[in-house]
């Protein structure tokens, strides 16, 4: 019952520069620590201390340079590093959501259908399943508040704080057993922080493990069940 | 075993020469149902020279392309009669060109472009081709208005979406694309792209797009393969091949784009 939902063994990663005559960038040394289900790391260091590095590695983003990832994917551990891409493409599906700063826009695509397509892949041709999909995005939309008026147009013209929004309730509505969450409320109001702040914890209540970056403090201290310092990780 | 469980298509070793030179030189990989793959490269790099030899336009000099039938399990393409092969690149396979005019009969009606297909599978019934042929042009965003014109009369970008109903009204589960949106405006082209994307996904559809621009790879695929002198030097998830490339050549692409 109580494995870890993610498990980082001395991870580390360098980026070899090939065009800058093979500099080497160590971002990350040693890692290793766990998150279980409930849990809600609180990744803390200065910036370029190798906080959003961690994520991606997780994510799958980046290639180790060296150690382990494991992610629970409700039946046994999957190693990241060795996985082949579509068994990772299964696990971005079903267990790890990832939600970063900025919302990568698509042209054309309405911000109602940006934030219910994860349940849409999900709901193959059930044209119920999809009705369902629509209208938990316009829940959370509501719930963010994004007015109505604006759920049709594509997100690109929108503000930084609305596509940050977008972006959460799109990273919010299948539940997943991992999120990995870069500065979440980073443009948000005091309102929306608020309420993103309670659907971080609902979701870790409910069992999700998280790993997160927050700078706001009333926010970490809000969502953290405990703190991981990266100094330890250089 | 279920039909998702096995790759729709496994290329082995292929190798492509023109005289001496290999312009495809050993290149496997497997594909999928469902998956969307990029291949890029710059000009030269083997990557149309590849899309020819795995969709059974061009035969390799060495290897294999095995794809999954639906219903005889997989097949060598370059085993099967030529007969055999044209049929499943009509029915079971789409193969959209970078210039529409090699995809289409210009010479023919737009109803008639998408309505050939249908009617290679066996359909006789001109009022269903015809209402399976308007619906497809509105399934691409065309007035379906035109379906009595020829495609000659149409622009750069209505001609591409003519040329995609065409190739999926056979609701085909492998589709080769081939610079799809190059050469079309900008506005046209992100228009395309949405399409692409959501008809891929929409249909389940595997595809291999070959593109020099990875824009269009980060929006479309799901996987990349980055070819350069006729191999494969680097492949992966498409988001850890542009944020984390590790091949010195990838990273060169990579730095040499604005933003993809």
């Amino acid at each position: 019952m109580h494995r870890p939902a993610i498990r980082v063994e001395g991870l580390s990663k360098t980026f070899t520069l090939h065009n800058q005559g093979g500099a080497q960038l160590q971002v990350l040394r040693n890692v290793s620590f766990e998150v279980h289900p409930g849990e809600c790391v609180a990744l803390d260091g200065a910036s370029g201390a190798g906080k959003s590095s961690l994520l991606k590695l997780i994510h799958a983003s980046y290639l180790a340079s060296a150690g382990s990832i494991r992610i629970d994917d409700g039946s046994g551990a999957v190693e990241v590093g060795t996985a082949a891409p579509r068994e990772l493409m299964r696990l971005r599906r079903d267990v790890i959501g990832y939600v970063s700063q900025f919302l990568r826009t698509v042209p054309r695509v309405a911000a109602l259908d940006v934030v219910a397509e994860p349940l849409i892949e999900e709901a193959g041709d059930s044209l119920d399943r999809a009705r369902d999909a629509l209208q938990q995005a316009e829940g959370l939309l509501r719930r963010l508040r994004i007015p109505a008026r604006l759920w049709q147009v594509p997100p690109a013209t929108f503000s930084g704080g609305e596509q940050q929004r977008v972006n959460i309730a799109r990273g919010f509505i299948r539940r997943k057993a991992v999120l990995l969450l870069d500065e979440p409320t980073a443009s948000l109001d005091a309102d929306n922080r608020i309420t993103v702040t309670a659907m971080i914890n609902e979701a870790r209540q409910e069992g999700a493990a998280i790993v997160g970056i927050f700078h706001d403090v009333r926010v970490r201290e809000a969502v953290a069940t405990r703190t991981y310092d990266m100094r330890q990780a250089l | 075993m279920h039909e998702n469980d096995r790759p729709i298509l496994r290329v082995r070793g292929v190798v492509k020469r023109y005289g001496a030179r290999a312009a495809v030189d050993g290149v496997s990989f497997e594909l999928w149902p469902g998956e969307v793959l990029a291949v890029v490269g710059e000009s030269g790099s083997g990557k149309s020279t590849l899309l020819n030899a795995v969709s059974a336009r061009a035969r390799p000099d060495a290897g294999e392309v095995e794809f999954l039938t639906r219903h005889d399990g997989p097949v060598d393409v370059y085993a099967l009669s030529e007969a055999a092969r044209r049929l499943l690149a009509r029915t079971d396979w789409g193969f959209v060109h970078q210039n529409a005019a090699e995809g289409l009969r210009m010479n023919v009606s737009a109803g008639a472009n998408v309505g050939e297909r249908l009617m290679a599978l066996g359909e006789r019934h001109y009022g269903r081709i015809r209402a399976e042929a308007g619906d497809w042009l509105r399934r691409v965003e065309m007035d379906v208005a035109r379906i009595d014109d020829s495609p000659q009369t149409f622009s750069g970008g209505m001609r591409q979406r003519l040329q995609i109903a065409r190739n999926l009204v056979t609701r085909p589960r492998l589709v080769f694309m081939d610079e799809p949106t190059s050469g079309l405006d900008v506005s046209v082209q992100a228009r395309l792209l949405d399409l692409l994307r959501s008809l891929t996904r929409q249909l389940s559809l595997a595809a291999i797009i070959v593109t020099h621009d990875l824009a269009v790879a980060r929006l479309l695929a799901h996987r990349m393969m980055v070819m350069k002198g006729g191999r494969v030097v680097e492949t992966g998830l498409t988001d850890q091949v542009l944020d984390d490339p590790q091949h010195p050549y990838t990273q060169l692409l990579v730095s040499s784009v604005l933003q993809p």
